[in-house]
């Protein structure tokens, strides 16, 4: 019983075995190699295999069936006369190759270049080999693109590379200046020299970290002075309603913490309008407020005079704000300075950097700041403010 | 099996809240985002809105208060000033008239800090001391500052000396002016004494003009240099020889009284500490036991007390001296070398140099002694700390890298600058202002020898004293009287 459960296990095993194997065509005959295909070759000479190369279109492959004469005598043919497969010698004209032309008599009808223009155009250039230059060279000796002019083939394809790699190096001289400029910048160390004049100026003062005179530059120019107290004035660089967008302009500056004082008058102002209060009705038209570039060109013409070298330790330390009413030329009233607060040193330090602070403002500004005479209302006041932390550190 | 069963239920149970979680995260940022777009919008919309409301508002309330402008940046450049001769009232005052005004110009350009217009340049003549100012042309020559004064010999010989300083551009004095009444002899300090009004006046820094300054001077070649106590005005003139070439005098201190120079002599063969009388020249030799080194004095604030360091059985320590009861206190016990002693100027603490950490040092201990606590912690090593007259900076020299500087730090050791660097820089004092530094320097080689410089504590002007002969260890005095 058990043999026979065996031998139908075994055999159902090996049918299974045996149909899987047919199925999956492991008994399946082999299929034939591929045919190898045979072509028909002939043997022809190096003449003929020239005259088909000419013939030959100068992109297409070969296709050397048919080496018959070619029907375009002055077409650029290289022709290397060589056994190497034509599109090498199309494909790559800079390496020409000159190897053993044969003196083949199709030379002569192939190639008549003009070489004397060559040789006046490019100078310098390396000769071309004999045989593959051709005609377009003279033409592509002044411009780098070959002009497709009186030339009968549809594309100048092998001759022009040569004369362009060539002509590169004819212009390639002028170009040495970039590298005069590299050996600048010799960096001298700091190092404190030896003296021997009466006055010496030590380590401290040559690496120029205090300027003699600022750098800034210099201020705007005057614009025209348009007719003063209108309303809204044309000089407005944008918008048609000037007044409006400069000041919300003005209003974003972050750049000037000390002027926020303006600004949160401006707020309340804004708050009041915005409760429905009548208008504020100012006394004097004031005209757009000072732009940022204004502002500066004030800063740096006072900043040219407010000499801090005879400042004591002290009054170093000490920031002073000037009050100063203006005159309408720019022009500080002198009567009207006055030093309206302090912070960091005693009085006595306090009145001398207000003296050295006035002096900057009377110096500088006595031919008067180059302010904008339509906005004379807004700067007919100036709080100014010397405060010389930073000049401490140099 | 089934404990696998529980932990693949078990890991669904937990799979499925994790995927509902994150779907209730990306709902929960979408609400989120959207919320925050809406909250833009109404923000957006809100802004739109107000923009006309406070536009015009601004606009309207363009009547502002002053204009307000913060100045950071100036130049750093000598202050132009001019000098023109001293107007002489009588004629016996002519020369001294014209000496007079030179000093006064002189002292000022070599601060650094002015220059002076040449006076080819000047338009206005000063005839007359009492003449209105004719500001315009000061003005025209870029002058910045006007001293404007006259000479009187009086009968007796006295001189009086009267002056005015003018702030050009502002068109106005600074100040009100001064008087000097002297002997004709002592027509130098009057100048200094005009000078440093004048200096004091546009500065804010004290004078520092009329003062003294003792040094060794030193002649003879390098291996036989002889060596004299010397005194002179800081400018170089009025040169005083107080000892004698015979013995080595090193180290001489003012003190701040400027009644006397304490040095360290050799007279005995062993270095003593000595205290000699500017006015009679009497020396009296102090501190210090028999057969022990005594070296680096100098005197307390109130010149009653002299702080030193002695070498006593091959240690050195700091030691102080009261000059009037002759009782000896040993600051340190340190195993270490602790010399160059300083007080400060409110005399409650002491600054020193100590090699205990391996290097010479900076350390700073109160008045009583004490260990110290150290203040100096920058590359090289620190020697000869001085503290300034005004309490605020301590010059020192530093040995770096092969060379040698005069440096000066806060009294904390911070805000540490070098002001100078060459082969041999040593041995700072300060001017009695606190704003100048004086000190020695000597050249390389067979040749080189020592001379006196000085450099404002910016680190500029610096400037060779003149002596008559080779010049170290300067110790500048206090403003005479």
């Amino acid at each position: 019983m058990e043999t026979r459960t065996a031998v139908a296990i075994s055999g159902t095993a090996h049918a299974g075995l045996l149909g899987w194997a047919l199925i999956s065509g492991l008994f399946a005959p082999v299929p034939p190699e591929d045919s190898i295909e045979i072509a028909a070759v002939s043997v022809i000479s190096s003449a003929e295999f020239d005259a088909m190369i000419a013939a030959a279109p100068a992109d297409v492959p070969p296709a050397p069936v048919a080496p018959e004469a070619p029907a375009t005598p002055d077409a650029p043919a290289p022709a290397p006369a060589e056994e190497t497969p034509p599109p090498q010698s199309v494909a790559r004209p800079e390496t020409p190759a000159p190897s053993a032309p044969d003196a083949q008599p199709d030379f002569s009808q192939i190639a008549p270049p003009p070489q004397a223009d060559v040789a006046a155009d490019t100078p310098d250039a390396p000769a071309p080999p004999a045989a593959p230059a051709d005609d377009p060279t003279a033409e592509l000796s002044d411009r780098p693109a070959p002009r497709p002019a009186d030339i009968v083939s549809t594309r100048p394809s092998p001759a022009p590379p040569p004369m362009v790699d060539t002509a590169p190096t004819v212009e390639a001289p002028p170009t040495p200046e970039p590298a005069e400029e590299e050996p600048a910048e010799p960096s001298e160390a700091p190092a404190a020299p030896e003296e021997t004049a009466p006055i010496i100026v030590t380590e401290a003062d040559t690496p120029g970290r205090a300027p003699e005179s600022s750098t800034r530059p210099s201020r705007r120019p005057n614009r025209p002075t348009p007719v003063a107290a209108e309303e809204a004035p044309s000089e407005a660089p944008e918008e048609p309603e000037p007044p409006q967008q400069v000041a919300a302009a003005q209003q974003s500056e972050p750049s000037e913490p000390v002027e926020d004082t303006p600004a949160a008058i401006d707020t309340s102002a804004a708050l009041a309008e915005a409760r429905g209060g009548g208008t504020p009705a100012p006394a004097a038209p004031a005209g757009p407020p000072l732009t940022q570039g204004e502002r500066d060109g004030l800063r740096v013409a006072v900043s040219r005079c407010w000499n801090v070298f005879s400042l004591s330790t002290e009054a170093l330390r000490t920031t002073v704000t000037i009050y100063m009413q203006m005159d309408p030329n720019g022009v500080p009233n002198p009567n009207t300075l006055r030093l309206v607060g302090f912070e960091g040193g005693s009085q006595a330090a306090a009145q001398q950097a207000f003296e050295v602070g006035r002096r900057a403002i009377f110096r500088c500004g006595r031919d008067g700041f180059d302010l904008p005479p339509e906005k004379y209302e807004q700067w007919k006041e100036i709080e100014m403010s010397f405060d010389p932390s930073q000049m401490r550190l140099r | 099996m089934k404990h696998a069963h529980v932990s693949a239920a078990r890991g669904r149970t937990v799979e499925k809240p994790r995927h509902f979680g994150d779907t209730e995260a990306i709902s929960a940022k979408e609400t989120k985002r959207s919320r925050v777009k809406t909250f833009f919008k109404g923000l957006c919309a809100a802004l739109m809105l107000a923009l006309p409301l406070s536009v015009p508002a601004t606009a309207q309330d363009a009547a502002p208060g002053p204009l307000r402008i913060t100045i950071t940046d100036g130049v750093i450049e000598p202050l132009t000033v001019a000098v023109p001769p001293f107007v002489a009232r009588n004629p016996a005052a002519q020369d001294l008239a014209e000496d007079i005004s030179r000093v006064i110009a002189a002292d000022l350009s070599n601060t650094g800090l002015f220059r002076e217009i040449p006076r080819d340049a000047h338009i206005s003549r000063v005839s007359s001391f009492d003449a209105p100012i004719e500001y315009s042309d000061w003005k025209a020559i870029n002058a910045q500052a006007l001293i404007t004064g006259s000479v009187l010999v009086e009968p007796d010989g006295r001189i009086v000396v009267q002056f005015r300083l003018f702030d050009v551009f502002s068109e106005q004095p600074l100040g009100d002016g001064l008087q000097f009444v002297g002997t004709a002899d002592g027509w130098r300090r009057m100048a200094h004494k005009v000078a440093d009004a004048a200096y004091s006046r546009i500065t804010g820094e004290g004078p520092y003009f009329d003062s003294r300054v003792v040094f060794v001077s030193e002649t003879g070649p390098k291996d036989a240099r002889q060596k004299r106590l010397a005194v002179m005005d800081y400018d170089g003139a009025n040169v005083q020889y107080l000892t004698s070439s015979d013995s080595i005098v090193l180290a001489p201190r003012f003190s701040p009284d400027g009644t006397k120079i304490i040095y360290t002599g050799y007279e005995s063969g062993f270095p003593r500490v000595t205290v000699i009388d500017v006015g009679t020249l009497e020396k009296q030799t102090v501190g210090g036991v028999d057969q022990n080194m005594s070296f680096a004095p100098r005197f307390s604030p109130d010149s009653g007390r002299v702080v030193y360091s002695a070498e006593v059985a091959g240690n050195t320590d700091l030691y102080v001296l009261d000059l009037a009861s002759g009782t000896t206190n040993r600051l340190t016990t340190a195993p270490s070398i602790e010399t160059a002693p300083s007080f400060s100027p409110d005399g409650s603490r002491i600054v020193f140099e100590s090699d205990r950490s391996g290097q010479p040092q900076l350390y700073v201990m109160p008045a009583s002694g004490g260990d110290g606590s150290r203040i100096s912690y920058g590359e090289g090593r620190y020697g000869t700390p001085v503290w300034s007259p005004k309490g605020d900076y301590i010059a020192f020299t530093k040995q770096n890298a092969g060379r040698f500087h005069i440096g000066v730090m806060r009294t904390d050791g911070s805000e540490e600058r070098l002001l100078t660097g060459a082969f041999l820089d040593e041995g700072p004092t300060w001017a009695p202002n606190g704003r100048v530094v004086m000190f020695t320097r000597e050249t390389a080689g067979a040749q080189g020898a020592p001379a006196l410089y000085s450099v404002d504590i910016t680190g500029r002007n610096l400037q060779r004293a003149a002596t008559p002969a080779a010049a170290s260890d300067p110790s500048w005095g206090p403003l005479l009287q």
